[in-house]
């Protein structure tokens, strides 16, 4: 393989573009001044031109090819019938994704856009501005204070999750008398009385008990304590 | 083209443009019917096959009347159309798991239609083996395109098929016209490659 030298690699491109036809006219000279001198540049110019000459012309391999009028109409018809239909989603995303306000902008194409969607209101009584702006106001948070400082927002996502694991990691964990499955307070109280009466008569020492469950620290109400004390 | 009883006053582009951008079907129409023959050519150039050209170019009208809102006037409405079409195009053939783009496949079923019709029609090639050879080639050298990467296909195509200017390119592509230079260079080097690759072309020289 022949390696090219500085000034025919960087010609070449140019020679591309001239069989292109989109040369600029000042740069036009410099390389047909190369290419009387380069014979390799020359072979190179010639092999193009032969290669781009039958996509120039393609058109004339088709020229039998026309539209007529049953096709002109179908795809009029087409288009009216798009046109009659209510406003895909897609021209929603447009009327979100415009960076001003969609209903006071009438020169612009998004001003375009809220007419044609309020002309179609007919049919889509449903649909109108505001139905869009959570996401209008999504966007405008996303694009003004999310995406420009991308960089700064992961970090303190990252930096967040490493303190959620550390956090997790150097907890004490749940107490157990907070666990679902603790016994109530009042039941282990009975169940130690219980053991304490098996155990004083395994030992000789047992005294007929009564296990009464512990009071109930509910309050009584004070219209009930009235009575009992008229009683 | 006619779609409604309304009698339409000529206009100019722009006013066509701006009635179609706020809802006007038939303004829309009358916008794009000059365009229209060189759309079905494009894309019976790109399917190689008329029904479904006849179908490709209701489909990217309709998307193009759907998203004219987009349409900034950055390029010419013919490049942006085009773009459309490579667009549908490349779904289509995504959707339809068929080749990328069966170009090649006119000289088979198409291309004797199209020669039928064309024997009408005066042709510049000085005798019909020179037509044949040149037909030949063409076909071998969209065989080639075929086989590029897709952002190289898409400047060929839109360079040469439809005539597009550097700007205008970039602008469809969203890219800067340095890119467009490159892709374009790098784009015909590898056909070159492909074409000596390619025994029957390599004498073709004349052409």
């Amino acid at each position: 393989m022949k390696w090219l030298s500085n000034e025919c690699a960087h010609h070449r491109q140019q020679i591309c573009l001239l069989v292109s036809g989109e040369l600029p006219e000042a740069e036009r000279g410099e390389v047909e001044n190369h290419l009387t001198e380069c014979a390799d540049c020359r072979k190179y110019h010639d092999e193009l031109k032969s290669l781009a000459a039958p996509l120039t012309s393609w058109e004339r391999y088709f020229s039998g090819v026309k539209p007529n009028e049953v096709q002109q109409l179908r795809w009029a018809n087409a288009i009216k019938a798009e046109s009659e239909s209510k406003p895909s989603f897609s021209l929603a995303k447009r009327f979100v994704a415009a960076d001003v306000s969609p209903l006071h902008s009438k020169s612009t194409k998004v001003g375009a856009d809220s007419r044609r969607l309020l002309r179609f209101g007919g049919s889509v009584r449903g649909i109108s501005w505001k139905t869009f702006a959570p996401l209008f106001v999504m966007r405008v948070v996303w694009n003004e204070l999310i995406w420009p400082v991308r960089r700064i927002w992961a970090g303190l996502a990252v930096a967040w999750v490493f303190i959620a694991i550390v956090n997790h990691n150097l907890s004490d964990g749940r107490p157990v008398a907070m666990a679902k499955d603790a016994k109530p307070a009042a039941d282990m109280f009975l169940a130690w009385r219980e053991q304490e009466w098996v155990l004083a008569q395994l030992m000789g020492k047992a005294e007929p008990t009564v296990i009464e469950p512990p009071k109930q620290s509910a309050p009584q109400p004070r219209s009930e304590r009235r009575t009992v004390s008229n009683a | 083209m006619v779609i409604t009883d309304d009698p339409v006053a000529p206009a100019t582009e722009l006013e066509l443009l701006s009635r179609a951008r706020e809802g006007d079907a038939q303004a829309f129409c009358l916008l794009i019917e000059p365009l229209q023959t060189r759309l079905l050519r494009q894309a019976a150039a790109l399917s190689g096959d008329l029904n479904a050209s006849d179908d490709l170019v209701s489909e990217t009208l309709v998307e193009a009347w759907k998203s004219l809102a987009r349409y900034d006037a950055t390029c010419r409405l013919s490049t942006w159309l085009y773009a459309i079409l490579l667009h549908r195009h490349q779904k289509t053939i995504r959707r339809a798991r068929s080749r990328p783009i069966s170009l090649a496949s006119l000289a088979d079923f198409e291309m004797a239609a199209l020669q039928e019709r064309q024997q009408n029609l005066p042709t510049p090639e000085s005798s019909p083996d020179d037509a044949a050879t040149r037909r030949e080639s063409f076909v071998q050298l969209c065989r080639c395109i075929e086989q590029l990467p897709q952002k190289h296909r898409q400047v060929v195509l839109l360079r040469f098929f439809e005539d597009a200017p550097l700007p205008d390119m970039a602008a469809v592509l969203g890219c800067s016209v340095g890119t467009v230079k490159s892709r374009l260079h790098h784009a015909l080097e590898k056909l070159r490659k492909m074409k000596m690759n390619l025994p029957d072309l390599k004498g073709d020289k004349q052409i």
